[in-house]
């Protein structure tokens, strides 16, 4: 199972990091479906990760920042 | 085709952020939460603009275009965010912060990646290009 991870994890990587190689040749439907996943899936995980651990660290700034302006108040 | 480089997008990521330090220093915003706070908004538009980029970027030209319209997107939702956590800061000041901080970031690298020099050293050296 592990080893299917990482597989597949290094699978994943390399279809992001050389697209090119990966659609330069003919590929099966499934291996179309499996790559728009990848295409479209795998970014958009990226994506939401950096923007929820984005927003999550601005929610704790500015919750500060409001206490500092009662405080003053 | 838009290709994906790590190293290339680091450096230009912090390149970015150290541009938009510097604007936010000239703003007179030189707290270490101000700083934070660019930091981690790049950290949400920098990797997203890039993202869309790469996967926009195999269906729909002109591709400067695409690259203008995001750019202006950023610059909108980093005044956003800029607003969400600073909500005691005078809005159009953060407004103008940010269109500055973005023309700046966009320009500045641009400007020092296609001068004269290097260009030369573009073709006579063997190091990769890079693209912001």
């Amino acid at each position: 199972m592990i080893k299917k991870i990482i597989l597949l994890t290094i699978l994943l990587l390399s279809c992001i990091l050389f697209p090119e190689i990966s659609l330069a040749n003919d590929i099966s439907t499934v291996d179309a479906i499996f790559l728009v996943v990848v295409f479209f899936g795998v970014p958009l995980i990226i994506l939401i990760v950096f923007v929820v651990l984005g927003i999550f660290f601005l929610r704790k700034i500015r919750k500060k920042n409001k206490e500092d302006s009662q405080r003053k108040l | 085709m838009y290709n994906i480089n790590v190293g290339g997008y680091l450096i230009s990521f912090f390149l970015t952020v150290l541009i938009e330090f510097t604007v936010a220093f000239i703003f007179k915003y030189r707290n270490k939460r101000f700083f934070l706070t660019i930091l981690l908004i790049n950290l949400i538009t920098q990797p997203s603009l890039n993202i869309l980029l790469w996967v926009i970027w195999h269906f729909v030209h002109p591709q400067y275009l695409i690259r203008i319209f995001f750019e202006i997107a950023v610059v909108f939702i980093e005044w956003g965010l800029l607003i969400y956590a600073w909500p005691q800061e005078n809005k159009k000041r953060l407004f103008l912060l940010s269109l500055i901080m973005n023309l700046a970031s966009f320009a500045i690298p641009y400007i020092i990646f296609n001068t004269f020099i290097f260009r030369f050293l573009y073709r006579f050296l063997p190091i990769r290009r890079i693209y912001f």
